[in-house]
């Protein structure tokens, strides 16, 4: 390890918001050169030591030390300032300007008043190339893969000159494959004397690259993990207080009968690729893949938000058109959707609004008046079922964590009891409480013979939590496997477009 | 109810100053009469339009819609001949298909909803032009007894009104106290029955208001030729008894404080029966005390304003009268402010009730007291208070009410979650242009004289800023249905003042415009602070329940 000096002093700070200390006497160092990784569940304050390091907010009490001199975090300017450079988990990028522009955006180098163009390009070439991000400066930043939008930021951040990387969940959004590319990037920068605080919830990868591990608990510092100490079941320990042995608890149940028969299916994304294959009753189906593979997309065109080209599917037998999401829902599907905020919940209404609304229509009285009573006594029983963490059931949806905010999207859906529940990505962004909750309560659903299908970019949930994998490659299925074959090798040889053996 | 509670406010304070300031003509039937037909008028269109808002739309064709409706009627009425009943028929069905094409458009052939009724402006506004010749029509007198009344009738007047809501009340409360004494509440019976004596009170003052009535007020309904004569007759029929309410009001030496104490003396009653419930709730001895003395006082005035009106030379002395019971009211208030202020904010949901119907009585009585009583309702506030009621009920009450909702804030949420987004955005173009017909054929009616180049110009915008004043968010996923009437209303005080108070008429734009841009950027304030209040309060909970 490059332990040599002290670049990062955090001492005995202190944030409190009204009612709640979010913050409490924490510490943190940070060491020249040195991939610090900061982990703890959500709401452990992690966020909130780095929106004050990146000069966000300020904090009540305590100091931090930047290469040997107190600093008052007071701007974000000021943090720059001190070579600190926060990429945010939701990237800043202006999809619709260049790469070049969103590096300079708002210092953009000028010549009597208009922008240096040429200036722009070669500084913003020269960055992207220290990323290793092949491509035009010129390209619009929209048309970028979210790995290579990353890279973008993180050229951004080069940029400004930063000695402190923190990136916040980096990888939540990418595949295997750009998070290694992330990965190498990473190690360049660390060649060049830049250090790293890295937030994230994959332990896996928390474990690979960390010299160090700080851990927080409830706003309060739980201790650090230095080399060998950095194991999946101590950082978990230290992250919720306890052990936590049986992580991931899936019991395969004996199967029932096929209901989801699904051949020679096109989707709108992939349309040279037919899909076919067989859910049954009671089975826990993974779908995986690197992003871009076509999973959403599979999800989709099942559930008829953007429906198939061609193909047939069969629901319990008997063959069946899904146009649109009424159609899949009337038989006896239900799609957690990947993006929470966007697709799953209406973030502006409340708990009860949200876990209403796809039942409401079967509900109604004479057809069309809103059944009040009922809309509430199934959101208490949503909320007792899934141990959803809300002061009541008027709370603003968009104020709850991201755990809690995915339970009610479940919510929503078990109250429209369906047969096969889609999972999309289902305990992306939650920490680990809400995760193992989250995995109970699919084990439940399918021993009481719903059958589930889900697509993780996690492996090891994906080998943890399924009976048979479907695994796909670039908009084709490359294999299936079953629960005794699953290993991250066999996944990534299919995902990566091997054949199976 | 909170989001429309500044936007009130705001109504009150603007009606209550142009009150004041114009030395008291706004209160007189006559103006209050026209200035709920275009209250009305504009509250439908609203209305229509805070549908297509809430989805996050937006409908410029309503001012043109509304002109080539007016002279759709004047041709098919006048020159065709087709009769009322396929005249109104026509109206709706052509309104309602353009509407349905309007959602056509904006959902499956995905073009934007500025774009699509802007379009629909020029195209509207030309046909009407085109199939009139450019010619201004109207229905002269053929159909002043019959379909016109339906904008320029008037049948029946505010004291009616107050009798039907007093009775409604007192109905409301007679099994409210049931209730309570079924639940073992006895502490709150009190204060129903005391809500329910305040109800039969306005139900009498109301009542009495009817002998001030001349048979004019029947007679009306077929009077609309000029609303001027009708007020004339209205004021020489009348035979106006004990309180000259309508004299103070016009007599321009009349300065100020004398109103404002005339004013204070009516509110006396009410707001120390309210006061009441608070000192009952708190301390039931000092309350019963305090009760009796109040009620004492207020009889007092009421006999006194009303009945022992000819001891008293002037309304000064009605007014030292009044100033005395406020007086008493005030120190009882500052004696109890503490109590009282906490007594508000920690009420039960039960008292809150109380409160609600308290105030509205306050209103009902303080109407009943002054020549707002004598006010014609016309023909289209019924329109209105229908239209909004059925919407109120849609938006809030029925499903396709919450799909709009959700829809507005989360358009892919709401399609995901089994809504047909598409049918409901389709939905609240048609329900824009019903409300639009409605709205058109009570504008050509009330009018008289369409102009097919100029009838209807700007409607539009008026309906969109009432939507806006009234809380809609033009991101969508947000509005209410009284907050449209409300912020209609305010535009067309606005307007009156305008009038009222010999103001340039040039500069009416002007001061509207700003006018609601105050209005919106208070309500903008307003909302942040509640917003950030709330946000703190319910992080800090969320976060609570998360540890």
């Amino acid at each position: 390890m490059s332990q040599q000096n002290l670049i990062l002093n955090v001492q005995n700070l202190t944030k409190r918001f009204p009612g709640v200390v979010a913050l409490n006497n924490v510490q943190l160092q940070l060491y020249e050169g040195e991939f610090l990784s900061l982990i703890g569940e959500n709401g452990a304050g992690k966020s909130t030591l780095m929106k004050i390091l990146a000069g966000v907010q300020l904090q009540d009490e305590g100091t931090i030390e930047v290469f040997g001199q107190t600093v008052s975090m007071d701007s974000v300017k000021t943090s720059q300032s001190h070579g600190i450079a926060l990429i945010h988990q939701e990237l800043n990028l202006s999809e619709n300007l260049s790469i070049a522009a969103n590096i300079f955006l708002g210092r953009e180098p000028s010549i009597a008043g208009f922008i240096d163009e040429a200036t722009i390009e070669r500084e913003a070439s020269r960055f992207l190339n220290r990323v290793g991000l092949q491509v035009s400066p010129n390209t619009l930043a929209g048309d970028l893969s979210i790995g290579q939008q990353q890279l973008v930021e993180i050229a951004k951040a080069l940029s400004i000159d930063a000695r402190i990387l923190i990136m916040d969940e980096p990888t939540s959004s990418l595949s295997a494959g750009e998070s290694e590319r992330l990965f190498e990037v990473i190690a360049e920068l660390r060649e060049q004397g830049v250090s790293i605080i890295y937030i994230s919830h994959r332990l896996g990868e928390v474990k690979m690259l960390s010299d160090r591990v700080t851990v927080f608990r409830d706003g309060e510092y739980a201790g650090d993990l230095c080399g060998e100490q950095i194991t999946h079941d101590a950082m978990v320990k230290h992250m919720v207080g306890r052990d936590i042995s049986q992580y991931y608890a899936h019991i395969p149940n004996p199967v029932g009968d096929v209901i989801l028969s699904v051949s020679q299916l096109r989707t709108l994304a992939n349309p040279e690729h037919e899909l076919s294959f067989q859910v049954r009753q009671g089975e826990i189906v993974g779908i995986s893949g690197l992003v871009g593979a076509g999973r959403t997309e599979l999800l989709d065109a099942l559930f008829g938000a953007t429906p198939a080209i061609s193909g047939t599917i069969e629901i319990a037998g008997q063959p069946v058109s899904i146009h649109s999401p009424q159609d899949a829902i009337r038989l006896g599907m239900a799609l957690v959707p990947e993006d929470r905020k966007g697709q799953g919940l209406v973030l502006q209404m409340s708990v009860k609004e949200n876990t209403s609304l796809a039942s409401l229509q079967t509900h109604a009285i004479a057809g069309i008046f809103r059944d009040a009573e009922r809309e509430a006594s199934d959101t208490e029983a949503m909320i007792t079922r899934l141990k959803t963490k809300t002061p009541n059931a008027d709370q603003t949806v968009g104020f709850l964590s991201g755990g809690n905010q995915q339970k009610v999207v479940l919510g929503k859906w078990l109250a429209t009891n369906p047969k096969l529940l889609l999972l999309d990505e289902p305990t992306r962004g939650i920490d680990i409480g809400a995760k193992q909750e989250i995995y109970q309560l699919m084990e439940e659903l399918a021993s009481q013979g719903m059958a589930v299908l889900f697509v993780s970019s996690e492996l090891e949930e994906i080998i943890g939590m399924s009976d048979r994998t479907i695994v796909m490659h670039e908009g084709k299925i490359t294999g299936e496997l079953p629960r005794n074959k699953l290993t991250e090798e066999s996944i990534m040889h299919l995902a990566t477009g091997g054949a199976l053996s | 109810m909170n989001k429309i509670m500044g936007i009130l406010m705001l109504l009150v304070f603007a009606c209550i100053a142009t009150n004041i300031l114009s030395g008291g003509s706004f209160v007189i039937p006559f103006n209050l009469q026209n200035l709920m037909v275009r209250t009305s008028l504009f509250g439908i269109i609203g209305i229509g339009v805070a549908f297509v808002i809430i989805t996050g739309g937006i409908d410029l064709s309503i001012g043109s819609m509304i002109g080539l409706i007016g002279c759709l009627m004047t041709l098919s009425l006048m020159k065709w001949e087709l009769g009322i009943g396929a005249t109104l028929l026509l109206v709706l069905v052509v309104s309602l298909a353009l509407g349905a094409l309007h959602g056509i458009l904006i959902t499956h052939a995905r073009l934007q909803p500025f774009v699509v009724t802007l379009c629909g402006l020029l195209i509207y506004r030309g046909v009407a032009r085109w199939i009139t010749g450019d010619s201004t029509g109207g229905f002269g007198s053929d159909y002043n007894d019959s379909l016109r009344l339906l904008a320029t009738g008037k049948p029946f007047s505010t004291a009616t009104v107050l009798v039907v809501i007093g009775f409604a009340a007192f109905l409301f409360c007679c099994y409210k106290v049931r209730q309570q004494k079924k639940g073992g509440h006895d502490g709150r019976v009190l204060n129903w029955i005391v809500s329910a004596v305040i109800s039969v009170s306005i139900c009498l003052s109301g009542a009495s208001r009817f002998t001030n009535l001349s048979e004019s007020s029947v007679l009306n309904i077929s009077q609309g030729t000029s609303v001027n004569i009708t007020s004339k007759r209205d004021d020489t029929k009348l035979n106006i008894p004990k309180l000259d309410e309508e004299d103070f009001g016009k007599r321009p030496s009349q300065f100020m404080p004398e109103i404002l104490l005339n004013y204070l003396g009516y509110f006396a009653i009410p707001v120390t029966s309210l006061l009441a419930f608070y000192f009952y709730q708190r301390e039931q001895k000092s309350a019963l005390l305090a009760l009796g003395l109040l009620f004492g006082g207020a009889l007092l005035t009421i006999f006194a304003t009303r009945y022992v009106d000819g001891l008293f030379e002037a309304k000064q002395n009605i007014g030292l009268l009044a100033m005395g019971s406020v007086i008493i009211a005030l120190g009882l208030l500052i004696a109890g402010v503490d109590r009282f202020l906490k007594g508000v904010y920690r009420t039960l949901p039960e008292q809150r009730g109380i409160l609600f119907i308290a105030c509205i009585l306050t209103v009902c009585w303080l109407v009943s007291q002054t020549p707002i009583c004598r006010t014609l309702i016309p023909a289209p506030m019924i329109f209105l208070a229908v239209i909004a009621t059925a919407g109120a009920i849609f938006l809030n009450k029925t499903i396709y009410g919450r799909y709009l909702l959700a829809l507005g804030n989360n358009e892919s949420a709401a399609r995901l979650s089994g809504i047909n987004t598409k049918n409901m955005i389709i939905l609240a173009y048609v329900i824009c242009a019903f409300c639009t017909a409605i709205g058109g054929i009570l504008f050509a009616l009330d009018g008289n004289s369409i102009q097919p180049a100029g009838h209807g110009n700007f409607y539009e915008l008026y309906a969109i800023a009432a939507a806006v004043l009234g809380g809609c968010s033009l991101r969508g996923g947000e509005g209410s249905i009284a907050g449209v009437v409300i912020g209609a209303a305010v535009m067309r005080v606005l307007y009156n003042s305008i009038t009222l108070l010999k103001i340039p008429t040039s500069l009416e734009f002007a001061i509207i415009g700003v006018v609601i841009m105050i209005g919106v950027l208070a309500d903008e304030f307003i909302k942040k602070l509640n917003a950030t209040k709330r946000q703190q309060k319910e992080a800090e909970r969320a976060n609570l329940v998360d540890h």
